[in-house]
């Protein structure tokens, strides 16, 4: 038997590709495109989960791109959305964010003395996609697989311009007297 | 005669004063005169959306899935270039043959128009054989070719990557349509026998957005 009949007897290539397996998967509804968010804020932005087929099923939110950088974390909780749920039942899921303080730099003329903020530099903007995927759980053959409805996100980090404020300068003062004072009663 | 003591106390005062007068109030209510009323305009404004995939690929049953079975019996050589898979002129009630099996539709319970992103997760593998992720191919057209010449064609067909990308620039899916898809695989000489296996992802996204 030549090597081609021998290849062609035990060369059985069954070459699976398994793609789009989630059978159950769920429609999502957008209440946000861009938002504003105050620094060190956390914020959550709620999405509707529906599912009009038959089959009830599983799914969860995933952030991705510079929104992962300020979410509290990569992936929400599992929801379980029921099978015959149009959009106007949808689920509420959400993701969460959390900017850090002081991400703008104030202009002090001492450091914490008569600050001021002058937004100079703009708005920092988060960017990022939210993807809800349908979980399901581990198959013999093939691999997991899944299909994804992504949406952007952009969360917009608000800058409050300021006044110089000398309030700092006060206390520091007044401290500054009282210590003096105390210095001065006790000689 | 003011001690040293009064004077300090005496400049703590002034301090305090002076703190207190930087602290600014605002009246903000309106008085007798007022000519003008602030009030807030709303409006919520939503998007949804949800896919369908065809009986083939939604996982009813062990054998969905995008398949090439007993691709050696083309023709009995390795290589095989192009492969069709088993579902692209396979029919998808209650489109007939050679109409393809592969198909994700928009939902009718949908407000927007989408485009899809594809990508593999790598080469098929089988155990410590591969065959290159550029060797799959895939076309997809709103057309579900169930007449000949029509729909996914092989000619028009680019391969997979390991990066989300856009099927096809401007597909713009309108709720209640579908896109359609056609698979094709090329096995290199050698191949060794096995199960080859990879995984696939769709997403589906808002037109004019980019792929994740």
């Amino acid at each position: 038997m030549d090597v081609h009949s021998t290849m062609k007897n035990i060369l059985l290539i069954i070459i699976v590709l398994i793609g789009l397996l989630p059978l159950a998967h769920a429609g999502i509804v957008i209440n946000t495109e861009s938002d504003f968010i105050n620094e060190g804020e956390t914020k959550c932005i709620k999405y509707g989960l529906y599912n009009p087929q038959e089959e009830d099923n599983n799914v969860a939110l995933y952030v991705s791109g510079d929104l992962v950088k300020i979410s509290n974390s990569f992936k929400s909780d599992t929801i379980s959305v029921k099978g015959n749920t149009l959009h106007d039942q949808a689920v509420n899921s959400e993701v969460c964010f959390s900017t850090p303080k002081n991400l703008y730099e104030e202009e002090c003329i001492l450091p914490t003395i008569g600050c001021k903020q002058t937004c100079s530099l703009g708005n920092v903007k988060y960017q990022g996609i939210i993807s809800a995927v349908e979980e399901q759980g581990e198959i013999n053959q093939g691999s997991n697989v899944k299909i994804a409805e992504s949406v952007p996100l952009e969360l917009i980090v608000k800058c409050q311009p300021s006044d110089r404020n000398y309030n700092t300068l006060f206390i520091y003062s007044f401290i500054l007297v009282v210590v003096i004072i105390a210095v001065t009663y006790m000689s | 005669m003011i001690s040293k003591r009064g004077y300090l106390y005496v400049l703590l005062l002034v301090l305090v004063i002076g703190y207190i007068s930087t602290l600014q109030t605002q009246d903000t209510s309106i008085t007798g005169k007022a000519s003008q009323v602030q009030t807030e305009s709303r409006a919520t404004i939503q998007r949804f959306f949800d896919i369908v995939p065809s009986e083939q690929i939604d996982g009813d049953n062990p054998n969905d899935g995008i398949i090439w079975s007993n691709i050696d019996t083309q023709g009995g050589q390795i290589p095989v270039n192009d492969a069709p898979a088993d579902g692209n002129e396979a029919g998808d009630p209650p489109m007939p043959a050679p109409a393809t099996a592969y198909s994700i539709k928009v939902h009718q319970d949908s407000n927007v128009n989408l485009d899809f992103c594809a990508r593999a997760s790598g080469d098929l593998i089988s155990g410590g054989f591969n065959i290159p992720i550029a060797n799959e191919r895939f076309d997809d057209d709103l057309s579900s070719g169930s007449i000949p010449g029509q729909g996914p064609l092989l000619i028009e067909a680019q391969s997979l990557t390991t990066t989300n990308t856009l099927v096809q620039t401007g597909r713009n899916v309108p709720p209640g349509i579908s896109d359609f898809y056609r698979f094709w695989l090329s096995v290199p000489a050698p191949t060794r026998a096995g199960t080859y296996t990879n995984s696939v992802f769709i997403t589906a996204i808002l037109t004019g957005n980019g792929c994740p």
